[in-house]
């Protein structure tokens, strides 16, 4: 309710949805005390003055830029070209390293399992060797999921200072 | 004598050697830069320095102003950043001063002279961002989407964000100000 009579006061909205949120204003009583009460605080803050410096604080700004130049816009030692191209560079590295290990792989001669025994499973009936290709997947989706928490934590630290 | 001048055109004449001109543009915008500073630093001498401190760096930057967004927003970005750097490098502990009320709470019985006055007190009581928000938002008069750009929001966030400024606001009015507020109900 507070939400839509928000978007009312503020002027948003489209016509039909203003004149439904009117109609309920005019019709429910908790409608009418809320829409009273929003407004009173929206009036309250259209009010409110703006804190003022002291009366030199220009000519503070003034005197601390005296001693300042105005710096090279940064487009003209920051070549747009060059990024690409470094961006070009790494994701033919990536698209490389993946193609090469694409061409290179094969079932039997991973280096998974070269060097890592893959666990066996005896049932009685059956005997079941965990595939080298199941746990290389599996450790890469942890590495990509690690990276997303991580991203997530250092923006949720971000925003939170 | 510049005062009809646009903000573009100001910056063009001082990108071209007219750097006495950039002093307009500091009488237009100091106070509600101030205000910003005030709303993240709390008190007045900190705020001047923040301010000041945006301003030189908006002067130093100039060149870098496209025009793509208005000038006010772009200044109100580097006022943001600059506040958040400041409050990063000095850790304001506040210890309450005997007989001084603790942040966020007012002695019983403080008579305001007029209601921007009290207006201005609750929000002081608020948190930066709340603060920030409805300054940008009824002072600065910016769209949802500036204020957007201005705090790296998208403007649902930023609607979101400011409905519960205004819940908040409200609730301390409410606790803070009863009697004030009776008052102007009746008269």
């Amino acid at each position: 309710m507070e939400d839509r009579l928000w978007d009312y006061i503020d002027g948003r909205g489209t016509p039909a949805e203003r004149a439904e949120v009117e109609a309920l204003i005019a019709a429910n009583p908790a409608w009418g005390k809320a829409f009273r009460e929003l407004k009173e605080v929206n009036i309250w803050l259209g009010g409110a003055d703006l804190e003022v410096p002291s009366l030199r604080f220009t000519k503070n700004v003034m005197e601390a830029v005296e001693h300042q130049a105005i710096a090279r816009p940064t487009s003209t030692y920051i070549s747009k070209h060059i990024l690409r191209g470094v961006a070009l560079f790494f994701g033919a590295m990536l698209l490389g390293a993946l193609g090469l290990v694409v061409y290179t792989w094969r079932p039997d001669t991973t280096p998974a399992k070269a060097f890592v025994k893959m666990p066996t499973f005896n049932l009685p009936s059956y005997s079941f060797q965990v595939p080298t290709y199941l746990v290389s997947g599996f450790v890469l989706l942890l590495v990509i999921a690690g990276f997303m928490f991580l991203d997530a934590f250092l923006h949720t630290k971000r925003k939170m200072s | 004598m510049y005062k009809g001048y646009s903000d573009s055109a100001l910056i063009q004449r001082i990108l071209q050697g007219e750097a006495p001109l950039f002093a307009e543009l500091v009488e237009r915008y100091q106070s509600y830069v101030f205000t910003l500073a005030f709303r993240f630093t709390g008190n007045r001498e900190d705020a001047e320095e923040v301010a000041q401190d945006s301003f030189v760096k908006a002067y130093r930057s100039l060149a870098d102003f496209r025009g793509e967004a208005k000038f006010s927003t772009w200044l109100y970005i580097i006022v943001r950043t600059s506040c958040l750097t400041f409050l990063r490098k000095k850790r304001i502990r506040t210890v309450p001063l005997e007989g001084a009320p603790e942040p966020g709470h007012l002695p019983r019985g403080i008579e305001f002279r007029s209601r921007q006055a009290a207006v201005q007190e609750a929000i002081r009581l608020l948190g930066p961002e709340d603060a920030q928000i409805l300054t940008h938002f009824y002072q600065g008069e910016q769209s949802l989407e500036e204020i957007g750009r201005i705090m790296g929001l998208n403007p649902n966030a930023v609607k979101v964000r400011l409905h519960r400024a205004r819940l908040r606001l409200k609730e301390k009015m409410e606790s803070h100000f009863r009697t004030t507020i009776r008052e102007w109900q009746e008269g």
